[in-house]
């Protein structure tokens, strides 16, 4: 690395992994590859992280969820409930069997669900009367204004450096909202969500297998964040939100 | 040694502060980083000739030697391209810049072929914008081409799997893997493919943090041989650095 902090002196968790296979890009990342990621894939230990399943996601929630409890119990993960968000009624039983604490993911864009679909909004509404964490997937600008208003907490898993202004617009008056490393890539990006909403909104996540790992990490590392800060987005913002601190 | 063959001078309209010269020289020190070529963000988004303009402004301002520049030019304002072409000339300027979104030219069309005909009668290599399937047209472009030397800026981005299609069609063209959003194991897959001959370190600074391809050629575990080409010779030749 060619520069930034003290790597082996950084506990890092990772808010952003997934267990399957993507049919978009046909990559398939199993349980012993996200082994080999946390036990120092990047040069750095990863001691823990959400994880949830593609297959949830892209065909059928109820065997991939299964499949994420069960690979998060051999790595040491939190499993995410992912949600079918095309499935209102099939999200509710879901919710409904769910323990309280559960974090749940949505990955609307990839089921081709608009922020508009009622189904959708009924989603969010019972995710925030049962004060679960979402972690939300999808184009920050289009999808985060339908999780605003509602105290909810939610890591937004997409947030791209173009799209920083809009994510400071959302997040302003929403203390519960918090975004991934993994796509603020510009110079400035982390600094700026610091500065202006505070070093408790970062948190680190890698999509390592899908993502390149290694990019997100070493961005973190060689950010100009303060310790506190880094410390912060490295592990101790997402323990806190996932109850583990 | 490590050249950056593709980085930007320039602010850009969204919510960052990278309008300095200096952010490029302050990534240089950080990254290790000892030549980048620049393209002035004003002369891709907005106007060649004053953004190239400034950017030479910059570069007798700064007087930094391991800057180096791009000239960017328009396909559909080669009067100006030729101008420009004439007038910032090596050692500071070593190569062309076209962008095809801002400039609304594909790079199949006859428009790009003439504009990299231009640059290549200038002498010098064009680093081209592609994205999706478009990297295979700039390989069909440089088969075209006697004596054409192309970058493939980004390497297609979420295309990259045709890298290997694109380097079948030409002996005359490289790939550069810069992406903001990089997928995993892309750039081992690509030397395993192509070799090592052909791929040209660049990190789209300052748009883009170094960190994430320097992070991705990491991920790459570059051998002693492919790190040499990759992170400087290929470039080196490439530019006539």
């Amino acid at each position: 690395m060619s520069a930034g902090t003290n790597a082996a002196a950084l506990q890092v968790w990772d808010a952003d992994l997934l267990v399957g296979r993507d049919p978009v890009t046909a990559v398939r990342t199993a349980v012993p590859d996200l082994a080999a990621w946390l036990a120092a894939g990047a040069g750095v230990p990863i001691v823990g992280g959400v994880l949830g399943s593609l297959r949830a996601m892209t065909f059928d929630a109820a065997s991939g969820n299964a499949e994420a409890v069960e690979a998060a119990r051999t790595l040491g993960l939190v499993p995410s409930l992912t949600l079918e968000t095309r499935d209102w009624l099939g999200a509710r039983a879901a919710l409904a069997a769910a323990p309280d604490g559960t974090v749940v993911r949505l990955a609307p864009q990839r089921q081709d669900c608009l922020p508009t679909h009622p189904g959708f909004a009924a989603i969010v509404r019972a995710c925030a009367e049962r004060d679960l964490v979402v972690f939300a997937e999808g184009d920050v600008r289009v999808w985060g204004p339908a999780y605003a208003g509602r105290g909810l907490r939610v890591v937004f898993l997409d947030a791209h450096f173009y799209h920083l202004g809009d994510l400071v617009a959302l997040a302003a008056d929403e203390p519960g909202f918090h975004v991934s490393t993994r796509l603020l890539n510009g110079p400035d990006s982390l600094e700026i969500v610091v500065d202006e909403l505070g070093s408790d909104r970062l948190v680190f996540g890698s999509r390592a297998g899908f993502h390149e790992g290694r990019s997100a990490v070493e961005r973190l590392l060689t950010s100009t964040l303060d310790d506190e800060a880094r410390r912060a987005a490295a592990s101790g913002n997402l323990a806190r939100l996932v109850g583990r601190a | 040694m490590i050249v950056d063959a593709h980085a930007h001078w320039g602010p850009w309209f969204f919510s960052m502060e990278t309008g300095s010269l200096a952010l490029n020289r302050a990534l240089l020190d950080r990254f290790g980083i000892d030549v980048q070529v620049v393209s002035a963000i004003e002369a891709i988004t907005y106007d060649p000739v004053s953004g190239n303009a400034a950017l030479e402004r910059e570069f007798a301002n700064a007087d930094d030697p391991r800057l180096r520049g791009y000239v960017t030019i328009d396909p559909r304002d080669l009067a100006a391209a030729e101008r420009d072409l004439g007038r910032l000339t090596r050692p500071r300027w070593v190569g062309v810049k076209i962008h095809t979104h801002y400039t609304a030219t594909p790079i199949a069309s006859g428009a790009m072929r003439d504009a990299l005909r231009l640059a290549t009668d200038a002498g010098l290599p064009v680093l081209v914008h592609t994205w999706g399937g478009d990297v295979v047209d700039l390989a069909d472009q440089a088969a075209a081409i006697d004596g054409a030397r192309l970058i493939a800026g980004h390497m297609g981005a979420n295309a990259w799997r045709l890298v290997p299609d694109a380097r079948r069609r030409s002996d005359r063209i490289w790939f550069e893997p810069c992406w903001s959003q990089p997928e995993a194991h892309r750039i081992r897959w690509v030397l395993d493919a192509i070799g090592a001959d052909r791929l040209v370190f660049g990190t789209d600074a300052t748009l883009i943090d170094p960190s994430v391809t320097f992070g991705a050629v990491h991920a790459a575990r570059l051998s002693d041989s492919e790190r040499a080409a990759v992170m400087a010779g290929n470039a080196a030749d490439l530019l006539g650095l």
